[in-house]
């Protein structure tokens, strides 16, 4: 009996425990699918895109907190989102669409879709059945549609497992914006192509970060113009640029506006099919955000036709100023003629009196030499020839041109050149200058009708002195060198001097003038990178400045050193034709010159001589010559020579005395002569200072010594 | 006056191609001083050539004017190095400027001289001439 109730006891309180033990399984197995539900509920609602899930009746079973954001009328507010009818069943709190508190329909959804899709893609009107109710969405379908201003919807149906729809709606504003930016971007981008390719002037860009600096891009005209083709330069290196440039000068000025990351521009000549052509290659660099160089842009420009009429109009500019110097000259040249007349008229009257003769018919040559200066000069003017810019000494070019400017000023005008020292070395042509110089003297001289004063003025300047009326500022700062040419005429008011630079712009009578003079004179400063002011007032006369940047390029010559100390002097870039028979002298003396800087013609005696300096084409600076040689002489080919190249300068060299006759050789009577054994310490300041001398026959242009005043009637 | 190793001026047989009378005169007159007896005169190119094509071997050096009518002193060298493309040729020009020396030299001359020009200067021209002449 006891154990019987102990069996019922113990049956009972098993039977509790595996009661227990059920529900808590069933609990916890609640808690988990609770939990499951939730967890899923929870994605569904972090997810981008709004979920709709209709079973098969079309009835709806679920929705997402997007899709409530998207449908407002799905029963909460976008605003609402922390309340999430996600998983509600129903009718459950999800708010149906003209039937409030019922679960939508999937009917109503296409409706709504319908009505309020601002501009409902027409595929999708044509789905939906709006009298049935029924749609073609139960076949699934995934449509875009524009929802309020600038919403973008993407409408996505698909029929589920289970024989329902699920709906997805995604937001693909930013997409389509992103999508529309990048066809925009593309389009700009074309057409920015298109208008770089059809640019007329040659483009480049190249990377200098790339090793090698690679060349990225270039368009048709660069190709066309530099000739090379479009595959053949990009993505290689910058050295095939430097290659089809030719010059190692431009290569230099490239290469260095690389490194210093800067701009520059430079003219570029090609004349590889022996017709020249002018360039402007313009180089910038680009920058990025971060200030670190990112890109260079090239703009190659062919300026050829700017030169040709930049030449064309100097050219009839030039053949006014030619018509006014044949007139002046023409006035000098029977100056010269009534010279050779009258002294050959009297000449005949002194024919037994061999000295007076002697000294008249020199006085002849003298004057025929200035006749044949004269005409060499305005030749020279005349000549229409593009010639490279070089380092030229202004000062010098300025000196030389007075023998043309002298006869075209009347004798009431006083003229004077004054020049600070020597050595001013600037980059232009002779010619240029020569042009410039003659446009201003000959304003200044039609402002002095009654006569005056013209002075020509050269000396070194500091660049900021120019002062508020410089025309325009074309120059760097740094040294320059101005060329001043003021007169005591009438000046100008303020109108006129703004208009000077103008072309066609004249204050002379009708047919006396151009016009051209002053924007000639403007071109080739601007050619110079120089500067011009001028300073005018009515009545008391014109002061025309103009600046050139003072060359730091070494010039082509250079007399340097002092002449006492023979170990310093440099006489670098000038020629000298040494004639000498001794091979070994000669091979001595030429070593000595070739160390002192200059360039040696070596000759064996002296008919090679004379030959040697017909091959040169070139100037020669010094003859320096035995006396006594087989054949042809030292003294008779000095006169040889120097009537053939009349600037030369002689020194004799020779084992007999000075003037000695033991060779019945006589040297002229102011020879320069050094006596062998050479002594080179004694050689070298003779030269210098025979170079220094400068050129004391040239051309007779400057020996007038025998004239009357150049200037009188 | 001068002579030189292998041709003297004494053995120079010239023709002076000049169309003006006065600079065929002071020529022969210089050439004279010089020494040169075998002178011979033309007006203008064809003559010149006519000439030459009758008596070539009279004659071992030419003097010609640059600036004629007709036929220029260019144009006569040129039909004349068809021919004979050795013969010295000494070309007299008006135009002393580098170009047209630069012209004068590149067009096949032996050797130029610029007008006006000193008996020196024609002297010096004779004998750079002879020189090449023996070379």
């Amino acid at each position: 009996m006891f154990f019987g109730l102990f069996l019922i006891c113990g049956i009972l309180i098993l039977g509790a425990i595996c009661m227990a033990l059920f529900v808590l399984r069933l609990w916890r197995a609640n808690t988990v699918l609770r939990e499951t539900v939730e967890m899923r509920a929870q994605m569904a609602d972090h997810a981008d895109c709004g979920l709709i899930l209709f079973d098969a009746q079309g009835v709806c079973q679920a929705a997402n907190r997007q899709a409530c954001i998207f449908l407002p009328f799905m029963g909460i507010s976008s605003n609402d989102s922390s309340k999430s009818d996600t998983g509600r069943k129903g009718g459950n709190g999800v708010g149906r669409y003209g039937f409030k508190g019922t679960a939508p329909l999937l009917g109503d959804i296409l409706n709504y879709l319908h009505d309020h899709a601002v501009e409902c893609d027409q595929s999708l009107k044509n789905t939906i059945d709006r009298s049935s109710g029924k749609t073609d969405a139960e076949e699934g379908f995934r449509e875009v549609v524009r929802w309020g201003d600038t919403g973008l919807c993407l409408v996505e149906a698909r029929k589920s497992e289970s024989g329902g729809t699920v709906f997805l709606l995604s937001d693909v504003s930013a997409a389509k914006q992103h999508e529309d930016s990048v066809i925009r971007l593309h389009k700009f981008n074309y057409e920015l192509i298109q208008a770089v390719e059809a640019a007329t002037s040659g483009i480049m860009v190249t990377n200098p970060k790339a090793p090698g600096h690679l060349v990225v891009f270039v368009n048709k005209t660069f190709c066309d113009l530099v000739g090379v083709e479009k595959e053949g330069i990009t993505g290689r290196g910058i050295e095939i640029l430097y290659r089809k440039l030719g010059k190692t000068e431009y290569r230099h000025k490239i290469e260095a506006a690389f490194t210093q990351a800067r701009s520059e521009e430079l003219e570029v000549r090609f004349d590889e099919t022996g017709q020249k052509r002018w360039f402007d290659l313009k180089l910038s660099p680009v920058f990025d955000s971060r200030g670190r160089l990112d890109l260079f842009i090239g703009i190659f420009t062919e300026t050829t036709a700017l030169k040709l009429r930049e030449a064309e109009f100097s050219k009839a500019q030039k053949l006014e100023a030619l018509g006014q110097i044949a007139g002046g000259v023409a006035h000098d040249f029977n100056n010269v003629l009534s010279i050779i007349m009258g002294y050959a008229q009297m000449a005949r009257n002194h024919l037994n009196e061999p000295e007076t003769l002697e000294s008249y018919l020199e006085k002849i040559l003298t004057a025929s030499k200035r006749g044949a200066g004269l005409t060499k000069k305005m030749l020279t003017f005349s000549r229409h020839k593009m010639v490279e810019d070089t380092v030229i000494d202004l000062a010098e070019t300025v000196r030389q041109q007075e023998v043309l400017l002298n006869p075209l000023l009347d004798a009431s005008i006083d003229f004077s050149i004054t020049t600070e020292g020597d050595a001013l070395f600037v980059e232009g042509t002779e010619d240029n200058m020569a042009q410039i110089l003659m446009n201003l003297c000959m304003n200044a001289r039609d402002a002095m009708k009654e006569g005056g004063t013209l002075r020509v003025d050269i000396r070194k300047a500091d660049f900021a002195e120019a002062g508020e009326n410089i025309h325009e500022n074309l120059g760097d700062a740094g040294p320059h060198v101005c060329l001043s040419v003021s007169d005591t005429g009438s000046g100008m008011d303020k109108m006129t001097r703004d208009k000077i630079f103008d072309p066609f712009f004249s204050t002379k009578e009708q047919g006396k003038g151009t016009g051209l003079g002053m924007s000639v004179v403007y071109g080739l400063v601007r050619q110079m990178k120089g500067s011009i002011d001028v300073r005018s007032a009515a009545g008391q006369g014109t002061t025309v400045f103009i600046y050139l940047p003072l060359s730091d390029k070494p010039p082509s010559k250079l007399l340097a050193g002092d002449p006492s100390d023979a170990k310093s002097i440099s006489l670098k870039g000038y020629t000298a034709l040494v004639a000498e028979d001794e091979p070994d002298l000669l091979l001595l003396v030429a070593t000595f010159l070739e160390n002192l800087g200059m360039s040696v013609i070596r000759a064996a005696d002296g008919d090679q001589a004379l030959v040697e300096q017909d091959n040169f084409t070139d100037e020669i600076d010094l003859l320096l010559t035995d006396v006594v040689m087989p054949g042809l002489n030292g003294v008779r080919l000095a006169e040889l020579v120097e009537s053939l190249r009349p600037g030369i300068r002689t020194i004799f060299m020779s084992g007999y005395p000075a003037h000695g006759d033991m060779a019945r050789v006589e040297l002229p009577k102011d020879a320069r002569f050094i006596a062998k054994p050479v002594q080179y310490e004694a050689l070298a300041p003779l030269i210098y200072a025979a170079l220094k001398e400068g050129k004391t026959h040239d051309s007779g242009q400057d020996s007038d010594l025998a004239l009357p005043h150049w200037k009188t009637g | 006056m001068g002579t030189t190793k292998k041709v003297r001026f004494d053995e120079l047989k010239i023709l002076i191609v000049e169309d003006q009378p006065e600079a065929r005169a002071m020529l022969r007159n210089m050439l004279g001083e010089l020494g040169i007896t075998q002178i011979f005169e033309s007006p203008n190119g064809r003559e010149a050539l006519g000439f030459l094509d009758s008596a070539f071997d009279f004659v071992n050096l030419i003097i010609c004017d640059w600036n004629m009518p007709a036929m220029s002193g260019v144009e006569l060298l040129r039909q004349l190095r068809t021919v004979d493309p050795e013969i010295p040729f000494l070309m007299v020009t008006g135009r002393s400027d580098l170009e047209s020396v630069v012209e004068a030299k590149s067009s096949g001359v032996t050797a130029y001289i610029c007008k006006p020009f000193s008996p020196a200067q024609l002297e010096a021209k004779l004998r750079i001439i002879t020189q090449r002449m023996a070379a």
